[in-house]
């Protein structure tokens, strides 16, 4: 079976379904809210007194205060994890590679374990600094440990240069870390216990300006630069040695992409909790519908992954509705039978 | 308080007491909130029993209506409710207890105009009266008769409590498939309402903690309690000595003293339910 696509016709269909599923996404809601609600509450929002007509003021403030920030942060997770899992997959050469195999949502969970069950220690800690820090403490705390266990996994692969051995050190970290967050269960009270497996399950719930702004930016100067490498990272598929032959700084390479996927992970982790399978399986689609060449590769991962989250976030967030449920337990339960699908259908090398 | 400030004119401080006057008077002239969202079992009930039933328009999930109520939407749990959800609900108040949350979720709804009333949970008599109280004022339902009521439970209960001879050592487990048995520790509710029943519980460590095996023998517990969520599996006792069979060389497993308690008077904190429950207890436990 071969659907491969040009760009033609892949990328302004992508734009198109991204547009769509951003639209849904802000009319559709636990909130019932007409089309032309929609457009008009979110110009009253963003410019208030601009329209003749009056537009209920739950309106404005659903559209501006809820739904876009949680669109765009949809969009900026997803993303984030469509190109690290790209990017991941290709410098491990492994098809399985992603943020999660690698221990670094491990390692932003232990962070996030630490602040939700010992935030009465670190409260006494901090003393009064401890109120004025509270919204930072997770997002500080998550991107630390996604990026100690990024440092980590890479000195362990003998400085990037060993790839086997940073997928081991990937495994045993995100066993170690497995190991804490048992611990940290054990401690735990009922009710940080409760925080802990809901943070866990992934959720874009917590979406603020604030986070979207944060996230927003590291995203895109990440994935940036990861862009700007996509060359090198073509000449890496070849192997490693050839890439090398090439001309390709390949140390400095693997340094650049675990410094940037850490800090990307981190920050799209700490404001959502663990989401799953995104980070897998967008680039397999991609590669699937338009071949292995990163200079798609990224930016398509991005635009499919923040398509995907936003699409999975929608539902997670009207199905139940007035009651919402954690969009990782979604993309998980979406995610991983369309990818053994996907391994069914294509039993060959997709690499 | 810049009121009685004699830095301001008299005649100025005057006009600030009546407008103050008017504004405390417009306040209490508005209409009881007619649309309230109330999260947490316990409190609920209490919102129930004030008798504001009428304007409850939403539940959480850890809330359990009575079988005759009307049906209201559930908006999930306490500790992660939906803003958008809840905001779908028109409500004008919300109630639940210190958990309720996440924070950005409540400042939300606070700039949607929903006011928000948080109560600390109930450990002892005092604070659930305090409650009731607060709640009162909230709902603006008179509270006399339900405070009249909970007092005089509260004073049954206390006598009841003097009038055993010796309080009996109680244990709480919950069972877990596979994992042995568990007991609740102080700080819990199920340690709440052991005290309130004249009981003391039989472990001191705090929280829910693994028991070891032979632990229980040592622990000497008198009475054995269990939550009634899971009473299928446990029916009454006989399914627990199957699973520890060390249970029966307590005095609890030599006399059958085994009870279930109503899961739902043990969840967030004491509320009507529990002093329900800690009066069956007690009658167990005395003998009656």
């Amino acid at each position: 079976m071969e659907f491969r696509l040009s760009d033609k016709s892949l990328l302004p269909a992508l734009i198109a379904l991204l547009l769509l599923g951003s639209c849904i996404s802000l009319a559709v809601g636990a909130m019932t809210i007409g089309w032309r609600d929609v457009l008009a509450g979110l110009m009253q929002w963003s410019w208030p007194g601009m329209l003749d007509q009056e537009v209920p003021e739950q309106y404005a403030l659903v559209l501006g205060e809820i739904r876009l920030p949680r669109l765009l942060l949809g969009l900026i997770v997803g993303g984030t994890l469509g190109v690290c899992g790209a990017v991941m997959q290709g410098m491990f050469r492994n098809p399985l590679a992603e943020p999660g195999i690698i221990g670094i949502s491990s390692g932003a969970a232990v962070g996030a374990g630490i602040v939700l069950v010992f935030g009465g220690v670190l409260s006494i800690w901090l003393g009064a600094f401890y109120q004025e820090l509270q919204w930072l403490l997770l997002p500080a705390f998550a991107s630390t440990g996604a990026i100690f266990a990024t440092w980590l996994v890479y000195i362990l692969g003998d400085r990037g240069r060993s790839v086997v051995m940073m997928l081991l050190a990937g495994i045993a970290i995100s066993a170690l870390a497995g190991a804490a967050l048992g611990m940290f269960a054990y401690v735990a009270t009922d009710t940080a216990l409760r925080d802990m497996t809901m943070w866990q399950l992934g959720s874009l719930s917590g979406a603020t300006w604030t986070g979207v702004l944060v996230t927003g930016c590291i995203f895109a100067i990440s994935a940036g630069l990861l862009w700007a490498r996509a060359n090198d990272l073509n000449a890496l598929l070849l192997g490693e040695s050839e890439a090398r032959h090439l001309g390709v700084d390949v140390i400095g390479l693997k340094r650049q992409i675990i410094v940037l996927n850490g800090i990307a992970v981190g920050a799209a982790v700490s404001v959502s909790g663990i989401i799953g399978f995104v980070g897998l399986v967008v680039p397999h689609i991609v590669r699937l519908l338009r071949g292995p060449d990163h200079r798609y590769l990224i930016p398509y991962s991005a635009l499919l992954g923040g398509l995907l989250l936003t699409v999975a976030d929608t539902i997670a967030r009207s199905v139940f509705a007035p009651a919402e449920m954690p969009v990782g337990i979604l993309t998980a339960l979406l995610g991983a039978p369309f990818f053994l699908f996907l391994l069914w259908q294509q039993r060959q090398q997709i690499f | 308080m810049m009121i009685c400030s004699k830095a301001l004119p008299l005649k100025h401080s005057l006009r600030l007491f009546l407008a103050a006057a008017v504004f405390l008077f417009a306040g209490t002239a508005t209409a009881a909130p007619e649309r309230v969202i109330s999260t947490g079992h316990s409190i609920t009930e209490l919102v129930l029993a004030l008798g504001a039933g009428d304007s409850l328009i939403a539940v959480d999930s850890s809330t359990r209506l009575p079988a005759d109520f009307k049906k209201v939407p559930v908006i999930g749990y306490y500790r992660q409710l939906p803003v958008e959800g809840m905001l779908s609900q028109n409500p004008q108040l919300l109630i639940g207890g210190e958990q309720m949350g996440p924070a950005n979720t409540l400042t939300l709804l606070e700039n949607a105009g929903v006011k928000i009333v948080k109560l600390p949970e109930a450990e002892n008599g005092e604070q659930l009266i305090a409650n009731i109280d607060r709640l009162s004022k909230v709902l603006e339902k008179p509270a006399a008769e339900l405070t009249k009521h909970v007092v005089a439970q509260l004073r049954e209960l206390k006598r009841a409590r003097t009038s055993l001879s010796e309080a009996p050592r109680i244990l709480f487990v919950r069972a877990q498939e596979g994992r042995g048995l568990k007991a609740a520790g102080t700080g819990t509710s199920p340690d709440s309402l052991i005290r309130m029943a004249g009981g003391v519980n039989a472990v001191e460590f705090s929280g829910y903690k693994q028991l070891s095996d032979e632990a229980l023998i040592e622990l000497r517990p008198d009475w054995i309690l269990f939550s009634s969520d899971q009473d299928a599996q446990l029916q009454g006792g006989a399914a627990l000595l199957e699973w520890q069979p060390l249970l029966k060389l307590t005095p609890a497993g030599k006399n059958g003293a085994f009870c279930s308690v109503d899961g739902f008077a043990l969840l967030g904190g004491m509320g009507l339910a529990s002093l329900k429950e800690a009066k069956k207890l007690n009658e167990k436990f005395s003998g009656n």
